[in-house]
């Protein structure tokens, strides 16, 4: 029943942490809507993105879960499929075996077909590289050993696609 | 423009009443989800970055011209935060956890952008009435602007890079609230409900989960981000929205027709304790504002106009209602003051 009326059925139960306290309210619609602090317009991308956090859990026999977290924001594939939300833009890419099915699944195509950046930025810029490089000498200074490791792979991969697309 | 100019005025450009199909759809919304290449998306950053970033992305902001400003959230009052959520103007979630975000203004409400929300950046366009094409126009030349300035992560196959796949490729968000009393009173909204869902159009109320929505207010926007032009993807939205319209046009149609009598009866009834109420709930005051403005838009009643029923949306909302007596008011003080906001205005 709700706390505050004492008449409707509760459908709002929220929990709330406020300087260490867990407060609790159950409450029907219109008295949490009275309340208004549980204030809540639903983002309408809401019911999708548990959709996708639920189809992001590793399902026996699907593509397997990356070991590796993402070389550049340190985020692995399991916060994903809890949350839903990747860490970095680069995570897309690190993460593209897993990410693309589940893409297709939710948005029904993998192909951008839509507006592009005026500024012609390619998807690897040699100016990235040559950031990754300087990222890479100071994790070799510092004996950043596995960064390091990480930063190489990242940068080798670039190459390989500046190269693919004929730029220098 | 000052942020207490912004919060104290009931106004906000979205409310204006005009555009196209106005006598069904109250408002349209269009957002595009942008992130800076180089950071991580905002749940991932650090303190330091994110105070970077909204440096960064306030600078950037100047290119729009005078009429925009910045206000950065950490420094603004929590009701006051209450009062741009109920005004639409920022996400409830941005409210909420306030540190290192900001929301860039322009003078009349219709543009506005939450910098270090789920995204860094989320542009939206808010219009009155059916204005998908003029929302759209408007949250591009500022995207364009800001892109001159600011490096978004872009990827040739996924498009525009987004902190949840569901947004990628063109981050853009076409909502429309629509008003749909008749639809919902002969039982037929959820048969519209069903084929929208199949078309991939998701369907809210506008306060709270589900279909059940306060005030016969109901959203419709966009599923799909990524494969469709950000044209095509505005102009399936628009033409959906064109047809749930003529239903709902046809049924208030019938409804007077047929029951002009019952409808006359609770239009005038809504419109009578409006009018003269001195204590009111905010669910009350959603569910009478719903028959009057279906009692105004059939002409059975000829006040109040669209506009004040808009602002009526709004300063009847708890966050409103409290920075207006400048302080938080217990239940009954809230109801005493609703029903006299309500009073000046439908006279």
């Amino acid at each position: 029943m709700c706390q505050e009326c004492k008449r409707r059925t509760a459908t709002v139960h929220v929990s709330r942490v406020v300087n260490g306290q867990t407060e609790e309210f159950h409450l029907c619609e219109a008295c949490a809507r009275e309340r208004g602090d549980f204030f809540f317009v639903l983002d309408p991308g809401m019911a999708l993105q548990e959709l996708l956090s639920s189809l992001a859990q590793p399902v026996q026999g699907s593509v397997p879960v990356p070991e590796r977290a993402c070389p550049e924001c340190g985020m692995d594939y399991r916060t994903f499929a809890k949350t839903g939300r990747l860490g970095c833009p680069e995570c897309y890419r690190h993460f593209h075996d897993q990410l693309d099915p589940l893409i297709r699944q939710v948005q029904g195509s993998v192909r951008h077909t839509g507006a592009r950046p005026a500024r012609a930025l390619t998807p690897a810029e040699p100016d990235e590289v040559t950031r990754l490089r300087a990222q890479l000498a100071q994790a070799v200074e510092r004996e950043a050993y596995e960064e390091a490791a990480a930063l190489r792979d990242r940068i080798r991969a670039l190459e390989k696609e500046l190269e693919r697309e004929g730029l220098p | 423009m000052t942020l207490a100019e912004h919060l104290s005025r009931p106004f906000s450009h979205w409310m204006a009443g005009e555009g196209a199909d106005a006598d069904v759809v109250v408002s349209t919304r269009v957002r595009l989800a942008r992130n800076l290449r180089g950071y991580p998306f905002p749940e991932y950053l650090r303190e330091d970055m994110a105070q970077r970033l909204l440096d960064q992305v306030s600078a950037a902001v100047e290119v729009l011209g005078a009429e925009w400003d910045v206000y950065r959230l950490g420094e603004v009052d929590p009701v006051d935060c209450r009062v741009l959520v109920e005004k639409h103007l920022i996400s409830p979630q941005h409210a909420q956890e306030r540190r290192f975000r900001g929301i860039a203004l322009n003078s009349s409400e219709s543009g506005s952008i939450m910098i270090n929300e789920e995204d860094h950046l989320r542009i939206q366009v808010l219009e009155p009435g059916l204005g998908v094409d003029t929302a759209l126009a408007g949250a591009s030349a500022a995207e364009g602007a800001l892109g001159g300035r600011l490096d978004f992560a872009f990827d040739e196959e996924k498009g525009y890079l987004s902190a949840c796949p569901t947004n990628v490729g063109t981050g853009l968000r076409v909502s429309v609230m629509l008003h749909l009393p008749a639809l919902t009173l002969t039982g037929q909204a959820p048969r519209v409900w069903v084929a929208l869902r199949k078309l991939g159009i998701a369907v809210r109320g506008l306060y709270g989960e589900g279909t059940d929505a306060a005030g016969d207010l109901f959203q419709i926007s966009n599923q799909i981000t990524l494969g469709p032009s950000e044209a095509e993807i505005a102009a399936g939205l628009v033409q959906v929205t064109r047809q749930v319209v003529e239903q709902e046009r046809h049924a208030r149609g019938l409804l007077i027709t047929e029951s002009r009598q019952e409808i006359a009866d609770r239009v005038g009834r809504a419109y009578g304790v409006l009018r003269h109420a001195h204590l009111i709930s905010a669910e009350e005051a959603m569910r009478l504002l719903s028959d009057v403005r279906l009692g105004v838009e059939s002409g059975l009643l000829d006040r109040p106009e669209r506009q004040k029923l808009n602002e009526l949306l709004v300063v009847t909302l708890p966050g409103y209602l409290d920075r207006n007596a400048g302080r938080p008011l217990g239940r009954k003080e809230r109801w005493a003051l609703r029903a006299q906001w309500i009073r000046e205005r439908v006279a």
